[in-house]
């Protein structure tokens, strides 16, 4: 199956793309995309502490498992100054 | 420069963070006063907001407007402002009486015009009275002068701007040099002419070689200023800005500021990079969940909104690798210019200019007109800095007049031309109306209260509807509480925001509860529970970085990494211990981050207090606009009716779902309401407030507020007796 990962901000600046779609294996989950844009984009300095997961635009977990057309988005924090 | 009144003095040193000494002018008379504080006073408010609260609630009456001469205009720094080892360390609070909200009003602002008035020997500056004439108040402590002048006059162009007053003002007093010693506030024409001006602070930034600025944007600070004739005040101080707090422990300070200075350098990148973006970055989120205030609030989300993201200011305008902090020291440095824009509407078309911004703020208030044009918001953020405008204010105003046009309260006739979504033409004919206080821009220079009143009247007059039927329907869409306009976040779908922005002591301003991400992206307050713990906790916090001359943002936008192993993230209590660090090191003492939260508790109720004797303080002052709850109308419902559609198949079940989409809508509404009373009260119950949200008495007693003003203020209110029996029982 085939997901994609949105890229938003410095994201998208970085990676000079606002999406990418994935092939993964079922039962692939977020962890493991997290992994592969780790790799693919090493620029980005994603740390599993430093984001949040979102699915579908809904806040989700690195374990969750994924389905086929899945959008993911790894959110910086932003809290509000 | 004619100089009226001159006063020579030896300024105070600073120790510990203080001069303990605030300078008083009352322009009326053009008295220049130095008044010694007693140690208590310092203890009990702190700094900053704090001064200014209390020199308003002591100098000042229920009577007092924004224009009354005893009316007090404070700019006061604080304890941690000033020191370069520390980020964010250059913010001071101007507060006043509101000409918008008729109560106390503070909005916090950058650059070098604190710290160099403590270097001057002053914690503070308050300013009373009227001068018949327009003045400017200098503040040398190079020479060891105080003096107030005749404004001087250059041409119509300066003479009208606050920037270009303020830089020809700056060189006039330093033989035609600008220089990181001299500092200034100043304000335009549009702060005459409205009630939404705000206070520039100018200061020279050696890597740009030119005059920055950062705004006192809300509430119309600008406004007070010029109603008292002055023009400008300009401070000047040559000593070295590094150590000059004198803290106790030197050590302390330089660890605490290490410490935050090495999570901001090592975080900020994997963040949100603030310091090469600037807050605009937050727009593209803003869009992708349904919080960026298109078309006056209405919609949260526009296909046109990729044209004003933040790699667009950054590709096309933004001075690259120029950090562009607004005080010495700070690393975050999240402020962001461009030079060399070249204007192309309004009377300066053609002129190039350097523009400080936009904030994500600034951007926020175009797309609420429905306009999606980056360089419209340079030369937008330009204007309203010169003529000293709030953008925020501006363009709620102008917004809620165009949704006027879209609804038919108002036409073409009424105002002298097309004034509809996403038309900069029209937009900007507004914004130079409203500034130059002609046309119909006298209307929205008012602010969306007052402006609410007048087309109700008039489409009353004109229609024969009752004028009170015709309010309630211009309120559901009149974005304002307690007479502010809303700042720049659509709150439908986070109840934690509704709340921070309807508790707001000084009106909907993120300032007091920012809690839209957590609470709306983040999910990190998932419970009722949660939010209301939350609109007790932050605005505690965040008022008391505001008694304390700090910026927030590397506290709150740059999480510790450490954070994630607490019991409540959001706080981000590991960089707190950073703060709560400097502080004990700068003033001796050894403070808690409870004691610290107890002491901005003790600055909250006295702004309650105020707001109370302002007639803004009770359940009814915090009433929020119906769009802020929900989709006001029923566009707006079929807009997103999958997403509305599900959340209520959520809240009530499929079996309760009306088939009629007009029936959805009602009950959308209708369960928003319910939402927004009950956390109303669960609030009102974390602050110790009774129903109507007045403090109760053995709150006011439990931090020493309960004087003979507070007491027969409570009395007044019917709250003393009542409680009191209560109790009692």
């Amino acid at each position: 199956m085939v997901i994609s990962v949105q890229f938003h901000g410095t994201q998208r600046k970085l990676t000079r793309t606002s999406e990418i779609r994935v092939p993964v294996h079922e039962d692939c989950r977020v962890s493991d995309v997290f992994v592969h844009v780790k790799n693919r984009y090493p620029d980005l300095l994603l740390s599993q502490e430093d984001v949040w997961v979102s699915v579908n635009n809904l806040m989700s977990t690195m374990n969750q498992i994924l389905n086929p057309d899945d959008r993911i988005t790894f959110l910086p924090h932003i809290g509000g100054g | 420069m004619k100089i009226i009144k001159s006063l020579q003095y030896t300024p105070s040193p600073i120790k510990g963070g203080y001069t303990d000494q605030i300078l008083q002018v009352d322009l009326s008379v053009h008295k220049i006063s130095l008044l010694r504080l007693q140690p208590d006073f310092k203890e009990k408010y702190i700094g900053g907001r704090g001064y200014a609260l209390k020199l308003i609630w002591d100098g000042t009456s229920e009577h007092t407007r924004y224009d009354s001469p005893e009316n007090i205009l404070v700019m006061a720094g604080g304890p941690l402002c000033n020191e370069p080892r520390f980020p964010g360390s250059g913010k001071f609070i101007v507060g006043t009486i509101s000409p918008l909200t008729d109560t106390f009003i503070d909005s916090n602002i950058g650059g070098y015009f604190a710290p160099i008035l403590k270097l001057c020997g002053f914690d503070a500056l308050a300013v009373s009275g009227i001068s018949e004439s327009d003045v400017v108040l200098i503040v040398d402590a190079d020479n060891g002068v105080i003096e107030i002048g005749e404004a001087p006059v250059f041409n119509d162009q300066i003479n009208q701007g606050a920037i270009s007053y303020g830089e020809a003002l700056l060189k006039l007093l330093n033989q035609g040099e600008l220089s990181e010693n001299f500092a200034a506030v100043t304000s335009g024409i549009g702060a005459s002419n409205t009630r939404f001006g705000i206070i520039n602070s100018l200061f020279y930034d050696r890597r740009r070689k030119r005059i920055r600025v950062k705004q006192a944007g809300r509430g119309g600070t600008g406004t007070v200023m010029l109603r008292k004739g002055l023009k400008a005040v300009i401070v000047r101080s040559s000593l070295p800005k590094v150590g000059a707090n004198n803290p106790v422990d030197e050590q302390g300070v330089k660890h605490a500021g290490a410490s935050l200075k090495k999570v901001v350098s090592q975080v900020d990148p994997q963040q949100l990079r603030l310091s090469s973006w600037g807050t605009p970055v937050l727009v593209e989120y803003m869009d992708k969940y349904h919080i960026l205030p298109v078309n006056n609030y209405q919609y949260g989300q526009h296909s046109d909104a990729r044209a004003i993201f933040a790699d667009v200011f950054l590709d096309r305008y933004f001075s690259k690798n120029v950090p562009d902090g607004c005080y010495k020291g700070c690393n975050l440095a999240c402020a962001k210019g461009a030079e060399n824009v070249t204007l192309k509407l309004g009377p300066q078309a053609g002129r190039q200019v350097s523009v400080d911004g936009p904030e994500y703020e600034t951007a926020a208030a175009v797309t609420c007109m429905g306009i999606f044009d980056p360089h419209y918001i340079m030369e937008y953020n330009w204007y309203c800095d010169e003529y000293g405008l709030d953008t925020i204010s501006m363009g709620v105003t102008a917004s809620f007049l165009m949704e006027c046009v879209q609804r038919g309260y108002l036409s073409e006739a009424d105002i002298g031309y097309e004034l509809v979504w996403g038309n900069k033409k029209s937009a900007d004919r507004l914004l130079q109306e409203t500034a130059l206080g002609k046309g119909f821009g006298e209307i929205c220079a008012q602010g969306v209260r007052r402006a609410k009143n007048w087309v109700a009247g008039r489409y009353s007059a004109k229609t024969g509807q009752p004028l009170d039927q015709v309010l309630k329907e211009l309120g559901k869409f009149a974005m304002e509480t307690k007479g502010l306009e809303y700042s720049m976040y659509v709150t439908k779908e986070s109840l934690a925001q509704q709340g921070g922005y309807g508790f707001a002591l000084k009106g909907p301003q993120h300032d007091e509860a920012w809690l839209i991400f957590i609470d709306q992206v983040h999910k990190e307050l998932p419970t009722f529970e949660a939010k209301a713990k939350a609109l007790k906790w932050f605005p505690l916090i965040r008022t008391w970085f505001n008694a304390l001359g700090l910026c927030k943002l590397p506290w709150i936008d740059v999480r510790h990494p450490d954070a994630a192993k607490t019991d409540d993230p959001a706080q981000n209590q590991p960089t707190l211990a950073y703060y709560v660090q400097y502080l004990n090191a700068t003033i001796g003492c050894n403070k808690t981050l409870q004691d610290i939260l107890d002491d901005s508790e003790r600055l909250q109720l006295l702004q309650k207090l105020i707001n109370l004797r302002h007639g803004k303080g009770t359940r009814a002052n915090d009433q929020i606009p119906l769009r802020a709850m929900g989709p006001a109308f029923i566009n707006e419902y079929e807009d997103r009716a999958d997403y509305y559609d599900a959340w209520l198949m959520d809240q009530v079940g499929e079996a309760q779902i009306p088939d009629d989409p007009e029936a959805r809508h009602r009950l959308i509404i209708n369960l928003r309401q319910k939402a927004y009373e009950s956390l109303c009260d669960a609030v009102y119950s974390e602050k110790e407030y009774n129903s109507e949200g007045i403090p109760l008495p053995e709150t006011l007693e439990k931090f020493d507020l309960m004087d003979d003003q507070a007491r027969n203020l409570l009395a007044g209110l019917g709250v003393l007796d009542k409680e009191q029996r209560l109790l009692s029982n």
